[in-house]
């Protein structure tokens, strides 16, 4: 058994269903991500594994013991929210602090324990400051100093940069990783930002409607997406309706051109369509792989990267290629070739 | 490195024209007037008043009226009064602002606590006291629904046990009193610690049933030290309320009680001592009292308001 269970976990609120078989296992030490768009259930969840919702069925248990009904401060779970929810009424040592108070460690414990977590997330000499003297990020690092102190089983992050503007953004989720490594503790975290999702977890849990749509390591979700949902969700992508030609061969067409993709199955009635990222797809014509011929609809330039939409057959792709100086741009409204791998496409 | 800096930028400096006139003090000016006209001018009145005689010339004698004992009985009953009603009407005021805010209370149900709470904290004076007679005095309609319960006792003889006025209640009492001003002091409690209650975070509660708090610990050690500066604000303006009230003392009591408001207002119209200017000097012993509880009450404040944005 793992060390974290959410077996067959149903939630809903009146009659609206807010989570819906919702099964996972985290082993002790994992960085578990939940990620969805907004109203999916990621903050539900987590709110099930604090203890302040409980499941209408199914159960959750942390190193065999079954806490679905156990009130949230029996649990021994931490918890950092997005709105920081310090104690402004504490300065930054008594809230880091509080949690071991509340367990009734004494107050040289306390201190040493304090003086810890401050070396931990680099305020050593905050611990005197009130919440209202700290800056967003600041509070953050304090906000999760504080629920990390009485070491708890695990560590539960709900959206804790969102509130925070992108530079610091970047910073303090480097911040948070090298913390969970530190200390090796098993974490979930809720986010609606893929980049972060891909760039902290060891796995990705995606969700949409309440349901999971994918579990996976940043690497599978994103080159192996397992639905359509996930593979627009998580990155770009190009979803482009196809006909089938010969599925035992693995070969579709776009328009009147030929594609080759992995084997492929017809199911009545479900269209296909082939799938395929932007940065996967080169200018020009290139022996051995799929190669298509169409105009240029447009050019957008989005920083280190150029967009350029290309219409095959009424079919609209779009590549990404590194915007460099040399690049010889092609003109709207040009004939414009380009290819991709035959394994860097599939059907969804 | 070799680092040139720009020079620091200095702010050229105001005059004191300049800086008044950038500044929107013409929207204060109706508020300093209205302190100047109605607090500042006559309480220093009174305060030059308090140490003159009949003939206008200065006198210390004005206050050797502390000493009476009727004195020292009214101050002593006014402080209870307020001490109590601000205390009974704060805590009940709290409880029913907790059941509006974080209690499960319909929506239709608080809408209709808060536009009470707003009518009966200004329903004092002989209206309210009236009422009191009307329900609760010796034949009032309560009184005498209370009285007409009557059953046989055991040896079959009729009795009517329920007569509050046969249990030791008056209202024409301090019991009588407190009942009343509790009556306008909850609403008013209601109405100012409503929005301190709505300004708990959620968050706050859940972080700390988080880290293992149980619901008392979280009110012992987040809630309630959040909100001391504004349950100690509303007291005060409870106890404040309380001390100044006079029409319905005097309306429910007919003056059997001496609250010092009762006592100075006679004084100045020259019922039992004759001596207005005794009148000033005791209505100065009123604002030294309660400049003593804002002195307190700021004491506290800054005590229980460290950690607040300044
Ligand atoms: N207390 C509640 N009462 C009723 N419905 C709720 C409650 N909490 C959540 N819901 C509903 O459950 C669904 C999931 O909400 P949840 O807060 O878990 O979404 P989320 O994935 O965290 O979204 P976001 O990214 O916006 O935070 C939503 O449709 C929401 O309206
Ligand atoms: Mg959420």
């Amino acid at each position: 058994m793992s060390y974290l269970e959410l077996t067959n976990i149903h939630k809903a609120f009146g009659t609206s269903v807010a989570v819906e078989n919702f099964n996972l296992s985290v082993e002790q030490g994992e960085f578990i991500s939940f990620l969805g768009p907004s109203g999916c259930g990621k903050t539900t969840t987590l709110r099930m594994i604090a203890g302040f919702e409980i499941p209408t069925s199914g159960y959750i248990t942390i190193n065999s013991n079954d806490l679905t009904y156990l009130p949230p401060n029996k649990r021994n779970v931490g918890m950092v929210f997005q709105s920081y929810a310090l104690f402004p009424n504490m300065t930054v040592a008594e809230n880091i602090g509080y949690g071991l108070k509340i367990a009734g460690k004494n107050k040289s414990e306390i201190a040493t324990r304090v003086e810890e977590m401050l070396a931990l997330i680099h305020l050593e000499d905050y611990g005197k400051r009130y919440p209202f003297q700290l800056s967003g990020g600041q509070q953050q690092r304090v906000a999760l100093a504080r629920a990390l102190a009485f070491q708890p089983q695990v560590l539960l992050l709900d959206e804790p940069l969102s509130a925070l503007d992108a530079k610091i953004r970047v910073e303090l989720r480097m911040e948070i990783r090298r913390i969970q490594q530190t200390l090796g503790i098993t974490t979930i975290y809720v986010t609606h930002d893929q980049e972060e999702a891909l760039s902290l977890s060891d796995r990705i849990v995606v969700m949409s409607q309440g349901k999971m749509e994918q579990v996976g390591t940043p690497s599978e979700i994103y080159n192996f997406p397992a639905t359509e949902f996930v593979a627009k969700f998580v990155g770009q992508i190009n979803l482009i309706p196809v006909d089938a030609h010969e599925p035992e061969e693995g070969l579709v067409k776009v328009g009147s051109q030929v594609v080759r993709t992995a084997k492929y199955e017809i199911l009545d009635n479900k269209p296909l369509r082939l799938a395929v990222r932007p940065e996967e797809l080169n200018p020009g014509h290139l022996d051995g792989a799929n190669n298509l011929s169409g105009k240029v609809d447009s050019i957008t330039y989005l920083g280190s990267i150029v967009r350029i939409r290309v219409d095959v057959e009424g079919h609209p792709f779009s590549l990404d290629v590194f915007n460099e100086r040399k690049l010889n741009m092609p003109v709207v409204g040009e004939q414009f070739q380009v290819n991709f791998p035959v394994d860097a496409c599939w059907i969804l | 490195m070799d680092q040139t800096l720009p020079p620091p930028v200095v702010p050229a400096k105001k005059s004191i024209w300049e800086r008044l006139s950038e500044t929107n003090w013409i929207g204060l000016v109706p508020f300093f007037a209205f302190i100047f006209f109605f607090l500042l001018l006559p309480s220093s009145n009174l305060l030059l008043k308090s140490f003159q005689d009949f003939n206008g010339n200065f006198t210390l004698s004005n206050y050797a009226v502390m000493q009476n004992p009727y004195v020292i009985k009214a101050y002593s009953v006014s402080l209870r009064v307020s001490v109590i009603t601000s205390v009974v009407g704060g805590v009940f005021g709290f409880f029913v602002a907790y059941a509006i805010v974080l209690g499960n209370t319909p929506k239709w149900m608080r809408n209709f606590l808060m536009t009470f709470s707003g009518l009966a904290a200004n329903f004092g004076g002989v209206p309210l006291a009236f009422s009191y007679i009307a329900t609760l005095g010796r034949t009032g309609f309560v009184t005498a629904i209370l009285k007409s319960i009557c059953y046989p006792d055991p040896t079959g003889a009729q009795v009517c046990p329920f007569n509050p006025y046969d249990n030791g209640f008056n209202l024409y009492s301090m019991t009588g009193l407190v009942l009343a001003y509790t009556y306008f002091q909850f609403p008013l409690m209601v109405l100012t610690i409503t929005p301190a209650l709505e300004g708990l975070k959620k968050e706050w509660r859940e972080a700390s049933a988080n880290l293992g708090a149980s619901p008392w610990q979280y009110w012992r050690d987040v809630a309630l030290p959040i909100l001391a500066p504004s349950i100690l604000g509303a007291t005060l303006l409870l106890f404040g309320s309380a001390f100044g009230a006079y029409a319905t003392a005097y309306a429910l009591t007919g003056g059997s009680i001496y609250l010092i408001t009762i006592l100075i207002a006679q004084q100045i119209r020259g019922d039992v001592l004759n001596n207005p200017y005794e009148g000033y000097a005791l209505a100065v012993g009123m604002i030294v009292i309660m400049g003593i509880t804002i002195l307190a009450y700021n004491v506290l404040q800054r005590r229980t308001s460290r950690w607040l944005k300044s």
